[in-house]
């Protein structure tokens, strides 16, 4: 594979992964990570978040020993803030991920939604309350970035059923209004074997459409159509999603595409 | 000239270990990379300083109990977490049933089956980690993996304990109904019968009696074997010493082989095994298995889940998303919080469950593997071709879906067909796959091709006997 030639992420028409004018007004933007088991998100979900501190993703295409030695440059934003909530993963996941980036941890925030949630924050409480307590959390800043990884969880943790619309009015619109960009990761496996029209299929085919509908931008993560292979991990696809740019100057619009990447020993390479 | 005997003492000493003068013994105790520094004492301690706060080098550390000194004893606040560090690192060191993954800075502990331990690369689950394995079909090849899991750390916990005490380094938590699971345990292979004999036959000759003495003294025991044969055995005990990798001795306790047709003996008791109902409200169990696990401090803790949403066992309500998705979302957090000491296995049959259940389920554990039995017709043509050797037919397939550590990380480890498995009286063996060719069928083939060929059909054999007939008449 030396012989390939590594291919830089880009994601909008400006060559970036974001843009940087993306969060600096008062828009909110949404952006939707898609993955499998098969393929899990976290080196994509790292190359976004040192775009969004840096500006720049280090890690991405240079080798597990040679991250060691890059000198990070300041945060193109130092006063804005980024926030990484997790429903699968606790804090020291994501947190020795970002130490081995040499992220400055003064950069982000991590909530654990994974760690004691259950007995602290959904047990015996209304879904109102759960929801307004979870929502406290999130600093009130529109140049944030915000990174809630699979929200469907709380599909079954609410004691009471949770519907589609619930998670959506009463959690996941008022979060995209506190932030500028909020990128959803969440895992599409189900969508690939579950044809059945029960009500909880439903009910998460009917969050994952409004996903795609508010999205300026889809990134999905799937294994090869053949099966396993040495030199390729899967394919990252980029597709436009529901929303349009058209509020940002400069007339920038995604591109669509699509990489194939190799991800081995804590290092991810993309290509074509 | 001397006449001194080669066993003789010089000087009246006592006979020591060879040592050079100014150095310590070396002693035997296993030494976990990374970790031997630290329980030398002498080694500098891997200590990261921000902002001027000595931070321990890993969380498990940063929640050790300090201590308060005594008044007018004051320790310095680096040597306290050195001692302490020391401490915790011994337990590691110490435990029978931990050792460095091969493949990661990760501790890992045995799953009881060796092969399944090689299937998940770290040669073991790494410590933090939970591994659900599934089953197609209505076999029960899962609950073998099971019982196996569960065999290991009753094993582990006996290795330097006398039984009945209270202490011991790992204890089992498992969430089920059925209290009968701690007896159907397997028990270690101690061998084959005809091993198992000789060890008792040599027991009964050890033991002290007025016969056995006259015996021993009448015939020395090298006198019994044939000389020749004697040093052969020698020869082979030798070559054999060779071969053991530096592994099996270094960990030697690590994992054992069960019998699955025995039972341990003497049966897990409580201070081995703790049950906890899985059906009982959520907040209850949470507690109750957080509880366990804070009063077996200083233990490796292996959570089981036999049987995960077994009609017999779960009320319809846990068939629900915020039923069993929640019970599993509290364990996975334990398991986390938990993560230098806790790992957890269950099982589940795919066939009793929705896909959205399933996929949800398997969501939250950070490994899995498949096991699809073999269908009536394919273990009726393995038996056909393996007839000269019938320990040689496979059971079924067995597929990785998730790999522990690399998944998470968002390699593609998903191996599909690549395994086969079979369960022994001895062992749950695992190995690659690949279709075996039927020698019968090569047989029948060529004898089809015989028949083919025949005279009858062939019209230029006509056309040679008719010749032959001709110039016979």
């Amino acid at each position: 594979m030396s012989a390939v030639q590594k291919q830089d992420l880009t994601i909008f028409s400006d060559q970036s992964i974001i843009p940087k004018n993306l969060c600096s007004n008062e828009s909110h933007n949404v952006m939707l990570l898609t993955s499998t088991a098969a393929t899990q998100p976290l080196w994509l979900i790292n190359t976004l978040v040192e775009s969004s501190i840096y500006g720049h993703s280090y890690s991405l295409n240079s080798s597990a020993s040679s991250t060691n030695t890059i000198n990070h440059n300041k945060p193109i934003n130092p006063t804005s803030s980024l926030t990484i909530a997790s429903f699968a993963h606790n804090k020291s996941f994501y947190k020795s991920s970002f130490d081995r980036l040499k992220i400055n941890s003064n950069s982000y925030k991590i909530l654990d939604f994974l760690t004691d949630f259950t007995m602290n924050e959904t047990l015996g409480k209304p879904k109102a309350k759960i929801f307004e307590n979870l929502l406290k959390l999130f600093p009130n800043d529109t140049t944030s970035t915000i990174i809630l990884e699979q929200p469907e969880i709380l599909f079954s943790l609410m004691g009471d059923h949770l519907s589609a619309n619930e998670l959506i009015e009463s959690f996941l619109k008022p979060l995209i209004k506190k932030c500028g960009l909020l990128i959803i990761v969440t895992s599409v496996e189900l969508y690939k074997l579950d044809y059945s029209m029960t009500k909880d299929v439903t009910e998460l085919i009917r969050f994952i459409s409004f996903c795609f509908h508010v999205s300026l931008t889809v990134l999905s993560l799937q294994p090869l159509q053949t099966g396993r292979a040495k030199d390729i991990t899967g394919s990252l696809k980029i597709t436009r999603g529901g929303a349009t740019l058209d509020h940002l100057s400069g007339k920038i619009h995604v591109i669509e595409n699509e990489y194939l990447y190799l991800n081995e020993k804590d290092s991810t390479k993309l290509f074509y | 000239m001397s006449f001194r005997k080669r066993g003789e003492v010089l000087n009246g000493r006592e006979p020591t270990s060879r040592t050079i003068p100014g150095r310590e013994p070396l002693n035997n105790a296993r030494r976990i990379p990374g970790t031997a520094a630290a329980a030398n004492g002498r080694a500098p301690v891997i200590r990261s300083v921000r902002g001027g706060q000595t931070i321990p080098p890993t969380a498990r550390m940063a929640n050790l109990n300090m201590g308060t000194p005594q008044p007018g004893h004051t320790i310095p606040k680096e040597v306290a977490s050195e001692d302490e560090e020391e401490e915790e690192a011994l337990d590691y060191i110490n435990h029978p049933g931990i050792r460095p993954s091969p493949v990661s800075a990760n501790l890992v502990t045995s799953t009881g089956s060796e092969d399944l331990d090689k299937v998940l690369t770290h040669l073991g689950l790494p410590l933090g980690n939970s591994i659900l394995v599934q089953e197609q079909g209505t076999t029960e090849f899962n609950s073998i993996l099971c019982k196996l899991f569960a065999a290991q750390g009753i094993v582990h916990n006996r290795l330097d304990t006398v039984p009945g005490s209270k202490s011991g380094n790992t204890h089992l938590i498992v969430l089920s109904l059925n209290q009968g699971f701690a007896k159907e345990l397997p028990g270690v292979y101690k061998g084959s019968r005809k091993d198992v004999k000789k060890s008792m036959i040599s027991e009964e000759q050890s033991k002290l009696s007025v016969q056995n003495l006259n015996e021993q003294k009448a015939t020395p025991q090298r006198y019994k074997d044939f000389k020749i044969a004697w040093k052969y055995k020698f020869a082979d005990e030798k070559k054999a010493g060779k071969d053991i990798s530096n592994n099996e001795t270094e960990y030697k306790g690590y994992n054992h082989q069960f019998d699955v047709t025995s039972r341990m003996i003497p049966a897990p008791n409580s201070s081995d095994i703790t049950f906890i109902s899985p059906i009982q409200p959520l907040q209850n169990v949470i507690t109750q298995v957080e509880r366990t696990i804070k009063t077996h401090d200083h233990k490796l803790i292996r959570i089981i889940i036999p049987s995960l949403l077994h009609p017999a066992m779960y009320p319809p309500k846990m068939f629900n998303l915020n039923g069993i998705i929640a019970l599993l979302h509290g364990l996975r957090s334990i398991v986390k919080k938990f993560e230098s000491r806790c790992v957890l296995m269950g099982t589940i049959s795919s066939d009793f469950v929705t896909p959205l259940l399933l996929v949800q389920i398997e969501n939250l554990f950070d490994s899995s593997i498949k096991l699809e039995p073999f269908p009536q017709e394919m273990l009726q043509f393995l038996e056909n071709v393996y007839k000269a050797q019938p320990n040689k037919v496979q059971h079924g397939l067995l597929h990785v879906l998730k790999l522990p550590i690399f998944s998470e990380r968002g390699e593609m480890r998903v191996a599909k067909s690549e395994w086969a498995f079979r369960n022994g009286r001895k062992r749950f063996e695992i190995e690659e796959w690949s279709i075996p060719v039927d020698d019968a069928d090569d047989d029948s083939n060529k004898k089809n091709e015989q028949s083919m060929n025949r005279p009858e059909d062939d019209p230029s054999s006509k056309a040679k006997k008719s010749t032959k007939i001709s110039l016979e008449y």
